[in-house]
């Protein structure tokens, strides 16, 4: 007996090496896909960054700003040359109805270019919020189906609350909707 | 070594789960500031320290049925001198804007939480 133990010292049999095999390829693999998981979560996460940050943007611009020129809604021509950002407002949260006319008659590509948008579309709704059944005063761009992302700005138009509804929809994308 | 890698996998999971909570505080505190700009620009505010809550009840009733907020009016001194709102339980994570204005010469900070139900 002893002199069996003596003679395989140091040495593994084929069993404790397919056993170690297992674990070690067992580890590797869990390991690999927990890799994997975070990447794919990492990149959710940043489209989402992404496009909420987008969506607040072209939001925020349209009921704070005037846009620029401020008085681009006068224009011939009202295209990406023309004028470099959109803007509703007359002033901080008081929404224009010649802005928000023009804007409405404008060709979707101009629109979507001066936004600053590339591939994503977009659909913006003004609501009066005080009238019985919330009518929607203004619908500019395409609604959608399927996910999209949603920024809700409150606004003054014509003395009356009314709602901007902005919604921008991405393809092949995963992101929230709030 | 392996405390400072668990650290930054623990630190960066803290960062991934609270990111989209964070994003929509940012969307609900820029829904209190363009409360406060609309009861600032129709004088709610005014109205409201005077005793007149009409334009309160106004954004109450136009608000959709998921947005809540409350306004708390408070004089130099910091004391409330006024609260309204759309009178919806308060609960979980709310946003917090602030407006300073003026009535009769007297100066008051208006505080609207906005919160989503």
């Amino acid at each position: 007996m002893w002199c069996t133990l003596k003679a395989s010292r140091g040495q593994v049999s084929n069993v404790d090496l397919l056993i170690g095999f297992f674990i070690v390829l067992f580890i590797v693999l869990s390991f690999t896909e927990v890799w994997n998981a975070t990447v794919i979560q990492l990149g959710v996460f940043d489209s989402r960054r992404t496009m909420d940050r987008r969506i607040s943007d072209v939001a925020e611009a349209l009921v704070k700003t005037p846009g620029s020129p401020p008085r681009w809604f006068m224009l011939g021509t009202v295209n990406s040359t023309s004028v470099k950002s959109m803007g509703f407002a007359a002033r901080d949260n008081v929404l224009s109805g010649e802005r928000l006319g023009r804007t409405a008659s404008m060709d979707y590509d101009d629109l979507r270019s001066i936004l600053g948008l590339s591939r994503e579309e977009y659909y913006i709704t003004v609501t009066d919020l005080e009238s019985a059944n919330k009518t929607v005063l203004y619908s500019i761009g395409r609604d959608f189906s399927g996910q999209k992302a949603v920024a809700s700005r409150f606004a003054l138009l014509n003395g009356t609350i009314v709602e901007v509804k902005v919604s921008l929809y991405f393809e092949n994308t995963t992101f929230m909707t709030t | 070594m392996a405390l400072v890698i668990a650290m930054v996998v623990l630190s960066s999971c803290i960062y991934l789960i609270s990111t989209p909570k964070r994003q929509v505080n940012e969307r609900l505190y820029d829904i209190s500031l363009d409360l406060l700009a609309v009861a600032g620009e129709e004088h709610f505010l005014q109205d409201a320290v005077r005793g007149d809550s009409s334009g309160v009840d106004r954004m109450k009733a136009a608000m959709p049925a998921n947005t809540c907020f409350r306004i708390d009016v408070k004089n130099e001194s910091g004391a409330l001198v006024y609260t309204g709102g759309s009178g919806c339980r308060e609960f979980g994570e709310y946003a917090l804007g602030r407006r300073t204005f003026t009535s009769g010469g007297d100066f008051y900070v208006a505080e609207m939480r906005v919160w989503l139900r």
